[in-house]
């Protein structure tokens, strides 16, 4: 699924505020696995992600994704890989204030071709199996934050990705929805999304039925645990 | 295309999420557009007004020159006139202009002659001892029929005449400022050489002839000076278009104020749109759809303000008489009584208008448009 | 020279679209350098992004091109009325000769541009890019031709000299010689008939070949062709099609159809025209791109695109040219 090989990544080459951000990071995840990348800030656990997410170019190094290689790939065609394959959760939700849980949710479509009508019945469908239904015509800043959550991940799942991405989705989180959020990351694995959250958080890495647990400091992979997966909850 | 348009939908969605912002830019923008249009709208009509006038006026007159003016010239012109080839009739025409205190306005006064197309609205034309006056003149004097008319230029050129007739004119110039006498009455009036005439009227048989028979003038009466209608037309329509052009030079410099403050306004990204961007990034949106997205977004601008400038500048000149311009453009405005612009609309005007705002206003958001496009995807993850 | 609103816009335009079409060319320059497909770093992203604004950039410019097209000539109508004997847009042309000149590099760098902005499509269909380069050289040779156009049309109404009336004499006496050029209009109707509906019979099978089949041969001779018909049309509607809509046996002028008092039929007349010929063009223009891997598919498919909109195009404008011939009262006799 994804297979990163001699990652490298330098942020602004050649001027004083030159960055290190990861060295040499190699890593492979396999589909349907959950991984958490785990690391103190600074330890280059959102690069690394932003990297997997098609966002970030790689200094160095290579990325597969399904068997195809991004590194050189121009950022017109990055995007329409990231558009089909991965669906992100951000830290701090970063919900667009002003429209609807609709428009929000409908926001990764939009630039798409996808029929008006495909897109109205995939909105429901997601917003229902994340019983968030009954607010699809609230304008997001009215939301709790529980809720912000649901409509993050509503539109991380609208374009039905192979892969979701979350970076530090507990941070805003008090324990009871950070726990309720590991519920449904561990739904979606069930039900065969590759899901990988970098964290700091305990909730979120002291789970037994992560996969696979990647330690980063300094930019450097320090330690892959890897765990059997357990079955899927019912 | 569904692309383009749920893009559009997204524009105008942000447009009003940002309505305050957005409202300036919109009112100036209006302003802009609005003050632009009454300009053009007006200059057009009165360039419209100014050959309205001419329209009926005789395909050539000659008049005398005297030390470079105009001089009256000698009722003896018109028989070696007669005699060209391809002259029809020759008509001498006597008139001048009256200041009239009581209004502040100045009249022509004009001898009836046979081809004025004036519409009688009641009565007569005038014989001796009488006058005929325009709609515009009767209002403002409030004349009605058979009432006197009093003219005085000295103690001994005065005249008490009876009104017999209102007209109406093809232009609301003259409809506003004719007045009409006997013939008789204008020589007297004016103090007129009885041997001469202000100018003489000629038509021509055969229209391509014109310029053939006023180069035949010009060369046997060297003192005389033909002007054919055309050549009146042409010139004023280069002094409208003089003017109009004036203006706008003059108003180029709110126009580049305005440029730079949209300019400014879409470089100014709000730490709010900036981050709305790194989002939209974020979840899949590509730089080109950005640019689309703003691009989307400056057209609706460009397209309300536009239109709503260009209805705002057409009521400003035909609802409310240009009250902003009339006297910049107007120039001679003794010579225009009230004026009445006739409302009209001209879709070259509005293209030009169009040019002069839309265009620059777009290119001046396409670098500020790309810069914020481009931002890194990663953007909102790295804050 | 004549200070008229519609000449300043012109400038204006003229003055930003050249500055654009700078611009672009310099950022062009930039990418000729330095590209490397091949390279991940912040150099090549930052070219990468560059683009975008040539691209967005040449668009403008492409949509300026036609829309001041119609400006120029709408101009030209308009201000007709101050030249002795310019009775249409086509006797302020006369009034001086680079008018004309103007008038044809707008054309030229209409389809130019618009060539560049096909080009580019299909560049950007291409995950490696592999037009990168030509692209960027082709964008350095339009921009002279957006300078030169722009610099035309200055020189061209700054020499304009109204003829107006002097302190001594009516101007009318200098200038008797300029009379509205007649010779185009001199071409004998029943042979240009022939001609033209000849060439539109030819082209069209041409165009419906070209889509079925996928012969590069036949791609380049539709494109020939439909270059010939752009000639034939214009002198076409100069010769016959001008004059069933003026209903005047003796007006030829190419412009007047664009008036209001002939229901502004010579936007769509000339719109289809230009869509017509610029996608048969075009297609046969790409046809060696096909030779590329990573382009093959993409042409191919837009080249299907291009050669049907094209065949509605020159349908569309055959139609229109044709409904007066059949349908008006007025016979010319030839």
């Amino acid at each position: 699924m994804v297979r990163i090989e001699g990652i490298s990544k330098v942020y602004n080459t050649g001027l004083p505020d030159e960055m290190l951000a990861i060295t040499d990071v190699s890593l492979e995840i396999g589909r349907g696995e959950m991984v958490v990348l785990k690391g103190p800030s600074g330890s280059g656990k959102t690069t690394l992600l932003g990297i997997i997410g098609c966002m970030v170019r790689p200094t160095q190094g290579k990325v597969v994704i399904n068997d195809k290689d991004v590194v050189k790939l121009p950022e017109r065609f990055l995007t329409q890989i990231r558009r089909k394959t991965f669906g992100f959760i951000f830290q701090h939700f970063n919900l667009i204030p002003g429209i609807s849980v609709r428009e929000n949710v409908c926001l990764p479509l939009y630039p798409t071709n996808i029929p008006h009508a495909v897109m109205k019945d995939r909105v429901q469908a997601v917003l229902k199996s994340l019983e968030i239904h009954h607010k699809i015509n609230t304008e997001v800043t009215r939301l709790s934050g529980g809720e912000k959550q649901r409509v993050a991940i509503a539109r991380a799942l609208i374009n039905d990705p192979e892969m979701l991405l979350a970076d530090e989705p507990t941070a805003h989180l008090d324990s009871k929805l950070s726990e309720d959020l590991i519920v449904i990351l561990r739904r979606l694995s069930a039900e065969g999304k590759t899901i990988i959250i970098a964290s700091h958080d305990t909730i979120v890495y002291d789970k037994p039925y992560l996969n696979r647990i990647v330690e980063m400091r300094h930019g450097k992979v320090i330690d892959v645990v890897l765990r059997e997966p357990l079955p899927a909850i019912q | 295309m569904k692309k383009h348009y749920r893009i559009l939908e997204y524009a105008l969605s942000s447009l009003l999420r940002r309505k305050y912002k957005n409202l300036a830019l919109f009112f100036i923008y209006t302003l802009i557009v609005c003050l632009l249009s009454s300009v053009m709208f007006l200059t057009h009509s009165l360039k419209q007004e100014a050959i309205n006038v001419f329209i009926d006026a005789p395909e050539l007159i000659v008049q005398r020159l005297l030390g470079g003016r105009h001089d009256l010239i000698p009722l003896s012109y018109v028989d070696t006139i007669k005699s060209f080839p391809g002259v029809a009739t020759v008509t001498p025409r006597f008139w001048g202009y009256y200041y009239d205190s009581l209004t502040g306005g100045n009249y022509t006064v004009m001898a009836l002659t046979s081809n004025a197309s004036l519409n009688l609205i009641t009565g007569r034309m005038p014989e001796e001892g009488e006058c005929a006056v325009g709609k515009g003149v009767a209002q403002a004097r409030q004349l009605d029929i058979n009432d006197a008319l009093f003219f005085t230029l000295a103690s001994e050129q005065k005249l008490m005449l009876k009104v017999v007739g209102i007209f109406t004119a093809n232009s609301s110039v003259l409809t506003n400022d004719l007045v009409i006498f006997d013939k008789n009455d204008v020589i007297r009036f004016f103090a007129l050489d009885k041997a001469k005439a202000t100018d003489l009227m000629v038509k021509i048989n055969n229209e391509s002839e014109i310029a053939t028979v006023a180069n035949k003038i010009k060369r046997t009466l060297p003192d005389t000076r033909p002007i054919t209608r055309s050549e009146i037309l042409r010139t004023y329509e280069n002094v409208f278009n003089w003017r109009g052009g004036m203006a706008l030079v003059l108003f180029c410099g709110a126009l580049l104020a305005f440029f730079i403050f949209a300019w400014d306004k879409a470089t100014g990204l709000s730490a709010e749109e900036r981050q709305e961007i790194g989002i939209l990034k974020a979840i899949g949106w590509e730089t080109s759809d950005v640019l689309t997205l703003k691009f989307w977004e400056s057209t609706v601008i460009s397209f309300t303000s536009f239109l709503t400038g260009v209805i705002l500048g057409y009521i400003h000149v035909f609802e409310f008489g240009g009250t902003i311009f009339v006297p910049i453009l107007k120039g001679w405005s003794i010579l225009f009584p009230p004026f009445d612009p006739m409302p009209y609309i001209d879709l070259y005007q509005i293209v030009v208008i169009f040019f002069l705002t839309v265009v620059p206003y777009l290119a001046s958001t396409i670098i500020p448009s790309w810069k914020a496009a481009i931002a890194d995807p990663d953007t909102i993850m790295r804050t | 020279m004549i200070l008229h609103p519609g000449i300043l816009a012109l400038f204006i335009g003229e003055g930003l679209v050249i500055a654009m079409s700078l611009y672009a060319s310099l950022l062009g320059v930039e990418v000729l350098r330095r590209w490397d497909i091949n390279s991940s770093s912040e150099e090549q992203l930052r070219l990468e992004r560059r683009t975008y604004l040539i691209s967005t950039l040449m668009m403008y410019v492409m949509f300026y091109e036609v829309l001041s097209l119609f400006l120029y000539i709408y101009t030209l109508d308009s201000i007709h009325v101050i030249f002795v004997g310019a009775m249409c847009a086509t006797g302020t042309l006369n009034a001086n000769d680079i008018g004309w000149y103007a008038l044809y590099i707008k054309i030229i760098v209409f389809f130019l541009s618009s060539s560049w902005i096909a080009i580019n499509y299909l560049d950007n269909s291409a995950e490696d890019y592999p037009l990168v380069r030509a692209k960027y050289k082709l964008l350095l040779l339009i921009t002279p031709f957006i300078v030169f156009c722009g610099f035309l049309l200055v020189k061209y109404f700054l020499g304009l000299k109204p003829d107006i009336i002097t302190s001594c004499c009516g101007s009318l006496f200098s200038d008797e010689s300029k009379k509205v050029s007649g010779s185009l209009a001199g071409l004998p109707i029943k042979a240009m008939m022939v001609t033209f509906y000849a060439s539109a019979t030819l082209l069209l099978p041409l165009i419906v070949l070209s889509i079925t089949l996928r012969n590069s041969f036949l791609k380049y001779l539709t494109a020939v062709n439909s270059f010939a018909f752009f000639f034939i049309s214009m002198l076409s509607i100069i010769s016959f099609i001008s004059i069933y809509f003026y209903e005047l046996p003796m007006h030829h002028c190419p412009f007047d159809i664009l008036q209001d008092t002939y229901g502004y039929v010579g936007y769509p007349l000339y719109s289809t025209l230009f869509t017509g010929v610029f996608f048969s063009l075009i297609s046969g223009i790409v046809e060696p791109l096909k030779k590329i891997q990573s382009l093959t598919k993409t042409v191919e498919r837009a080249q299907k695109m291009w050669l049907a909109i094209s065949a509605i195009g020159i349908i569309a404008f055959v139609t229109i040219s044709t409904w007066p011939i059949i349908f008006s009262s007025f016979k010319v006799d030839m």
